[in-house]
This record gives C-alpha cells, sequence and structure tokens, in this order.
C-alpha cells in the first residue's frame, strides 16, 4: 500500500514511511531519470524503493557493483542531460571519492546528486566517519534534512540547485533519519523535462585542471546565494537572548525537545543549519549578533561548532562556543536528547545561574545506580548467524579441517559482510578485518612475510564482485599461496538480499558471472565449488586445498538463509532431536551454536530444537557425534 | 487520560533479532496515525540484528521530534522476551510505566554454555517490580500463541494483550485493521485470532484484579 502511495502523485496526502524512502519520493517529484548505488546499511532502502518504482514511473535504476561504478554511471547519465542520482553508505563514498574529486571540476549537465548516509556509532559500520567533510574537502554544495518532509523536498530541489550551479550537489543523511519511521506529506511529482543527449561539441575532462580549479571557487562562492534562496535554515529568536543553540541537520531535533523539556522556549534563540556547504555566515552572524553562549548540536564531529567559531572570530565580543570540541557534548558517538538536555542545562546554569529548571529533567543518582546495577545482571547477547545460514557450515568446516591437518597457527582473514561474525564465538577465527576487499591484498602480504603460516581469506561473493577482483588479481599474479574461502551465498546479504553479479536465481544466465570462472580467468591454478551445507565434503576440500603451496580457492556456496521459502525455497523439513540419543555433551552448542537450539528446557541438560526458528537447512545432523539429530517432514503450509 | 503537554506517548519494543518487533511497531505507527497521531519510530536494521538484542522506540503525539525516547522516560515496554525487557525497561521505564512481557526466556549462547549466570524470568519480574513498573502483565505468549494462531502469531499475540492494558493510547479497532492491513493473506485468520486471544487475556487478568 506504502509503495503504490509513493508512486501516486497524491499532492498532501499523509503515508507512513522511512527517512530513506521520503528521500526517494524526493528523487522521484523531481524526475529523475538515472538512480545506481551499492547496497550498506543505513542507505539501502532508498535505491530499493527507487528500483520498485523505476519500471512504471519509466526512469533507469539499478544496483552497481560498487560505489565508484555506481558514481562513474550517474556521471555518465548526467553527462547525457539526464538528472542523476548515486546512492551509497558513508564508507561507499570513501571508494567513489576519487571520481568526486574529478567531476567536481567539471560542468555537468543533467542534476547530479551523491546521497551519503552516515552511520553516527557505527551501528552497522566500521567508522563513523563524518561525510560533511568531503564537501568541504571537494568544494561541493552539500545539504543536510532534519525531519522526513525536509527529506523528500531536499532530495527533490538538489536537483535543480545541482543544475543552476552546474555541479553535483551531496545530500546528507544519518541512520537516525534513514531509519525513522514517520508520518510524510507528498509533494508534487514533476514531469520529467530532459531527454537524454551527449553533447560532443565539448570536452568534459577537468585536464589541464589550473582554470577548472579557480572556477571551482568562484562557484562555491555563488552556491552561498543560490542556497541561501532555498531557506533550508531557520533562524527562531527575538534577537535578545544571551544563549543560542544550533542544531545541524537532524540534530535540530534533539535541540528542540531539549528547549521544550527545560521549559527554555522563551529564553534562547534557535537556529536550524541544514546547509553543510558552505556555511551560511549571514544567518549564523544573526544569532552570533546578540548571544553570549552558543551550544552546537551535531552528528558526529565538530564540523559546524568550529565553522561557528571561526565565524565568531569576527566579533570582538567575547562568545563562547559549546559543543563536541569543547567537551559540553561526547566527542564521539550518535548524538542522543539525554546529552543534550544535560549540556544546555548545564549552559543555562553558567549564564543565568538564578533561572530555575525543572528537577524531574534529568534522571536521579539513585534512579542512574538502579539502572547500573540492573544491567550488571543481564547476560550478554551477542548476534550470531541466522539458522540455516552456510557461513556457519564454512566456518565449521574450516575450524575441522585444520584440526584434521594439523595446522595449528593459521592465520585468518576476514572481510565485511554478515561473515565478519566469524570473529565471534562460537567459532572466534577470524583475525583481521579492515575495508571491502581488503582481505586479498591483506592475505598477500601476510603471506608473503609470514612464509611458514598459512594464510586463509575469507570474502564473501557480493565483497569479492565490489573490490575484492583486483586484489585477486595481485594474488594470482605474484602466486602467493593463500587459501580464499568465497563464502558466496548468491546475494548481498547482510542489507537485505540485493541481487549482484554473482545472483543465479534472478538474472538471465548470460548476465551471471561465477565467481569461480573469474578465479579460473586469473589463472588461480585450484579452484572448486562447493555446497557449503554438505559439510563433510566442504571439510574434505578444504583439507585438500590447505596443504597447497599455490593460490587456491573454495567456492562455499549456498542461498542465504533469509531468501525464506517465500521466494526461492520452501522449508519442508524441520530438524528434531532424538531424546533417547542425546546425552547432553552440548558439543552442537558448542561448536556450532545454531539459534535453534535450546538446551537445558527438558530439566535433564538435554537439546530441544525450536520447530519455529529452524530452517530445515539439516546440516546440525553432521555436527552431533551422538547422531540425535533427524529430520521430519513438515506438512505443506504450516 | 495522559496529558498532551506530558510531550508524546512512548512505547518500546523489545527481543531478540527475528521476534517481529518490526511488524508490531509497524502496526502500533498504522494505527496511531489513523488515531491522528504523527508518529516516529527509531529501529535498528541490518547485519545488527541477527539473533542479537533488537528494541524499536515508537513515539505518538500531536507534535513529536526525534524518535529516541529520554531514558526513564517511556511509558509502556511490550517485551517479546524477558531479557531484552529488563535491558530495556532499567534504562527507560518510567515510573508507573506499564510492562507486558513475555514470559519465555530466551537464552543466550553464553549461558547455555554456562559462561554467564543464568537470569531466571522470576528474577526479571522481580526487578521490574522494583523498577516501578504500574501495570505488569506476564504472558507465557508462545504457548497462547501455540494454541492460537501458531507459534509465528507470538508477536501479534503480544499486541493483543498490549491493547489491554489500560494505559495504551490506541482504539483495538485501529490495531486490528493495521493487523490485517499488514498482514499476507495466508496468515491473516492466525494472526486475527492471535491478536484477539492477547486482548482477552489481558482483559481477563484485568477483571480478575478488580474483582478480588
Amino acid at each position: 500500500m506504502k509503495k503504490e502511495l509513493l508512486l501516486k502523485n497524491a499532492v498532501g496526502t499523509r503515508v507512513l514511511v522511512l527517512g530513506n524512502e521520503a528521500i526517494a519520493r524526493g528523487a522521484i517529484e523531481a524526475g529523475v531519470q538515472f538512480v545506481t548505488g551499492y547496497p550498506g546499511t543505513p542507505s539501502t532502502e532508498i535505491m530499493e524503493t527507487l528500483i520498485e518504482a523505476a519500471p512504471e514511473l519509466g526512469f533507469v535504476a539499478h544496483w552497481s557493483v560498487n560505489e565508484k561504478v555506481a558514481f562513474d554511471s550517474a556521471t555518465g547519465a548526467s553527462f547525457s542531460n539526464a538528472r542523476s542520482m548515486a546512492i551509497m553508505k558513508h564508507v561507499g563514498l570513501n571508494v567513489a571519492a576519487d571520481s568526486l574529486q574529478q567531476l567536481k571540476l567539471i560542468d555537468i549537465a543533467g542534476g547530479f546528486v551523491v546521497v551519503s548516509v552516515d552511520d553516527p556509532s557505527g551501528v552497522s559500520s566500521n567508522n563513523e566517519q563524518d561525510n560533511r567533510w568531503y564537501a568541504k574537502f571537494a568544494g561541493l554544495p552539500a545539504i543536510e534534512p532534519a525531519d522526513l518532509n525536509e527529506a523528500r523536498e531536499m532530495a527533490k530541489r538538489a536537483f535543480e540547485i545541482s543544475e543552476e550551479l552546474r555541479m553535483p550537489v551531496i545530500l546528507r543523511s544519518v541512520t537516525r533519519l534513514g531509519h525513522m519511521t514517520g508520518d510524510l506529506e507528498l509533494g508534487k511529482i514533476e514531469p520529467k523535462g530532459r531527454e537524454p543527449y551527449f553533447d560532443s561539441s565539448r570536452q568534459w575532462t577537468p585536464f589541464p585542471c589550473l582554470e577548472p580549479e579557480r572556477r571551482l571557487r568562484d562557484k562555491l562562492r555563488h552556491a552561498g546565494e543560490v542556497l541561501e534562496r532555498y531557506q533550508f535554515d531557520e533562524y527562531r529568536g527575538k534577537g535578545s537572548e544571551k544563549i543560542g543553540v544550533v542544531g545541524a541537520g537532524f540534530a535540530f531535533n534533539y535541540v528542540q525537545e531539549a528547549v521544550d523539556r527545560l521549559g527554555l522556549g522563551e529564553d534562547v534563540a534557535l537556529l536550524k543549519i541544514s546547509t553543510v556547504n558552505p556555511v551560511p555566515s549571514k544567518i549564523i552572524h544573526r544569532l552570533l549578533g546578540h548571544v553570549n553562549q552558543v551550544l552546537v548540536v551535531e552528528d558526529v564531529t565538530p564540523f559546524l561548532e568550529e565553522a561557528i567559531k571561526a565565524e565568531a572570530q569576527q566579533i570582538s565580543r567575547p562568545i563562547h562556543i559549546h559543543g563536541r570540541k569543547s567537551g559540553a557534548l561526547p566527542e564521539v558517538g550518535e548524538t542522543i536528547l539525554d546529552d543534550v538536555v544535560l549540556a544546555l542545562a548545564d549552559l543555562v546554569r553558567r549564564e543565568s545561574p538564578d533561572r530555575a529548571l525543572p528537577d524531574d529533567v534529568v534522571r536521579s543518582r539513585e534512579k542512574e545506580e538502579q539502572s547500573a546495577a540492573i544491567q550488571r545482571l543481564i547476560p550478554r547477547r551477542q548476534m550470531g548467524f541466522c539458522a540455516g545460514c552456510s557461513h556457519r557450515a564454512t566456518y565449521y568446516a574450516l575450524t575441522k579441517a585444520l584440526k584434521n591437518v594439523g595446522i595449528e597457527d593459521p592465520i585468518v582473514v576476514g572481510d565485511i559482510g554478515c561473515y565478519t561474525l566469524g570473529f565471534y564465538p562460537p567459532f572466534s577465527i577470524l583475525q583481521t578485518m579492515t575495508s571491502m576487499g581488503a582481505s586479498m591484498g591483506t592475505s598477500n602480504a601476510l603471506a608473503q612475510l609470514n612464509p611458514s603460516r598459512k594464510v586463509i581469506a575469507f570474502i564473501g561473493d557480493s565483497t569479492f564482485y565490489h573490490a575484492g577482483m583486483p586484489g585477486l588479481l595481485q594474488i594470482a599474479h605474484q602466486q602467493r599461496p593463500v587459501l580464499i574461502i568465497a563464502m558466496d551465498n548468491s546475494v548481498t546479504a547482510s542489507t537485505g538480499q540485493q541481487p549482484h553479479p554473482g545472483t543465479w536465481q534472478l538474472a538471465d544466465e548470460r548476465t551471471v558471472i561465477p565467481i569461480e570462472d573469474i578465479a579460473r580467468g586469473f589463472r588461480i591454478p585450484h579452484v572448486r565449488v562447493v555446497r557449503s551445507l554438505q559439510i563433510k565434503r566442504l571439510i574434505k576440500e578444504l583439507e585438500e586445498a590447505l596443504v597447497l603451496d599455490v593460490p587456491a580457492m573454495v567456492v562455499s556456496r549456498q542461498a542465504c538463509a533469509l531468501e525464506p521459502g517465500e521466494r526461492w525455497r520452501e522449508r519442508t523439513v524441520v530438524a528434531k532431536v532424538d531424546a533417547a540419543k542425546c546425552d547432553g555433551c552440548l558439543v552442537c552448542v558448542e561448536e556450532y551454536g545454531c539459534p535453534a537450539f535450546v538446551a537445558g528446557e527438558d530439566g535433564e541438560g538435554k537439546i530441544a530444537i525450536d520447530p519455529v526458528l529452524c530452517n530445515g537447512c539439516a546440516s546440525c545432523r553432521a555436527v552431533c557425534p551422538r547422531g540425535a539429530i533427524y529430520l521430519e517432514r513438515l506438512e505443506p503450509h504450516k | 487520560m495522559r496529558q498532551e503537554t506530558q510531550g508524546p506517548f512512548n512505547l518500546i519494543i523489545a527481543g531478540v533479532g527475528g521476534q517481529g518487533s518490526i511488524f508490531a511497531s509497524q502496526v502500533v505507527a498504522h494505527a496511531a496515525m489513523q488515531e491522528g497521531f504523527s508518529v516516529r519510530i527509531a529501529e535498528t536494521y541490518g547485519v545488527t540484528q541477527r539473533g542479537g538484542p533488537v528494541y524499536s522506540q515508537v513515539r505518538l503525539g500531536r507534535q513529536v521530534y526525534g524518535p529516541l525516547i529520554p531514558k526513564g522516560c517511556c511509558h509502556l515496554i511490550m517485551g517479546l522476551e524477558p531479557i531484552e525487557t529488563l535491558r530495556r525497561a532499567a534504562d527507560y521505564l518510567g515510573a508507573g510505566g506499564g510492562v507486558v512481557v513475555n514470559t519465555r526466556v530466551n537464552v543466550p549462547l553464553e549461558t547455555q554454555l554456562g559462561k554467564q549466570p543464568e537470569l531466571r524470568f522470576e528474577t526479571i519480574e522481580e526487578e521490574l517490580r522494583k523498577l516501578g513498573a504500574g501495570q505488569l502483565l506476564a504472558i507465557d505468549a508462545r504457548a497462547m500463541a501455540e494454541a492460537a494462531g501458531g507459534a509465528a502469531t507470538t508477536n501479534v499475540l503480544m499486541l493483543g494483550a498490549m491493547c489491554g492494558l489500560d494505559i495504551f493510547p490506541l482504539s483495538y479497532k485501529f490495531v486490528e485493521s493495521a493487523v490485517r492491513a499488514a498482514t499476507r493473506p495466508r496468515f491473516l485468520d492466525a494472526n486475527l485470532l492471535s491478536l484477539h486471544k492477547g486482548r482477552e487475556y489481558a482483559l481477563a487478568v484485568k477483571n480478575a484484579n478488580h474483582s478480588n
């Protein structure tokens, strides 16, 4: 129902959506013609929504193999005079950064919007980098929305701004907005006004760069005036307040709520800043003109705090600027309301010691202590692989194979994807992990410098296509004896099962490029493909590959278990435990750790298998030393 | 009934990845829209949810800013799993707040292996009371769901039970129609049956308490 509404020109209709869907709707309203991206939490749902909408609304939308390819494709679309969008998570922009730093120097044709969804606290990421710095670094205009309606509106207007300035515009969002559900009011869908056409009468290159570099500075100065017209920033004050509170983009929500909770509505001036770059100095000076204290609330780094501090230098009167840098707010981690309330209360006490504040906004020390005492009682619950996940089978098989061939000190390199959970029990087998595809280059050097030890590199299918291929070429070229285990579950699983060039279930056969074909093309001398859940065979293949002194690849292949019966596979069996055979040894829990195992509920310490969680993959039969696990056929649709 | 001046109504749905907390929060949000409220929900997606702790923060009101609930300001917690209920209640439950909690503990792997102490439901219930829970409804939702629409409808049965609490601000008819809209036809009867059973149970407990 929601998806249908997102395609309709139903102006003013209220619909419940994710922040990411609001951005997609904004692109639709702008009449976007070409969108692409690479899946990455917290940005994925933007593309998913647009891919769903594309056939009906008649625009191009597809996943790319990585963010650089996505960015370059959107560049080609913009050069073809089409409105284009490239969508990625914050770290994805690192992959596309080379292209970003060149394209900024070229007068583009069709509006080009780069969407970067940052992940404060690294909820689903290795870092919490703040991509507002990319806007400053590259010298590109950037804006960040504070709520769902702004997300839609800014995504829409970004195309116009890009076309007026003839430069890409960065739309910065954050996890909390992208994955917030709320009510959005729909705007008008504009008709597509541009015919795709590539103009061969000019050159589309920044080389030689000095003249384009000069023009970039001019354009950026002009960008300030253009952005000001859109009034994305907002000042709320009387001009006499001594305290000002500034919120950057989504963080402005916390500013408003903190002011409400402290009952300061009449006594502080508020400033919402949604223009990231260039910094909107005019409206900032409206605030600086009358305040003594400023609290800046923003995710993740003191980007705006430093900018406002620089602006305050122009004023002779001392103005104290507080935020993440000054220590008023935590230096790392996502902005949370409780911290903003505390920081603002502190500021008020400092500026107006006589001002009464409500005493119930901050939890009492006793409450905090009670809460901490309870938290100490609560057991840890770590993430683990889903029931039926092929990664569990592969890690288990490697553990056994290493033991069988007597390798005691392997170096095991990980990469980005669900299989990163191999760092945690019950396997605790991975030793390194950095960025997408890094396992290839890293293992190459580890093998060179640690010749007496076996180096094993794990890489997922989507990660392999994304950035693993060049590193594998290096391993092949240098004939380094790394064992590469490709964890091929046929989709980009950790972001929600998006397809890629190895997805055999959906694509036309001609469009499927299996990993093993690439490895053989790269002249990896030993390449094998095994079904992950056939554990005994997988162990044998790994034993064979582990003792080779040449580059080797074992592709462990099984569709992601979250591709539920609804789509590709119907669960036909569930695993059961024969209580007469189970002796409660717990080997299955200790070595395999499937979430469907339930220990000790019978009071005798035996294992049971939860019939709801069991995915019917049958792999656990190979794990039980007593042969106590058997399969029971299910009635259809039960 | 609550006063709007207190800010939005704050609800947390806590559980373990895969228990259906997102479905439940979406149902509440759609019902709230029909009731005329503005809605903000914060939840975690992606690899973060695989078997790990998950919780949705749901805020309803005439004006809602961000989706994050301040510590100690949650009016109601719906706990699909008791350990996860206590984990959130410790930080968020406000004085006199309501709790509806499934009694079935999902034992963490490290506890199963004896590497950390067990936390039993009785202890969890006691701690929830010490935290000042107003209404506390404990319910063996899994067993009740198995007898109604099937084990997979446990989350919907809990939704139904929540509808039976005095503090819950939305009409049952809107929740029911939101469940209808969100459920695939094949599972509709099962979900509606469990929703109904959950509410019936909560109302029966309330009446029993009143007559005592």
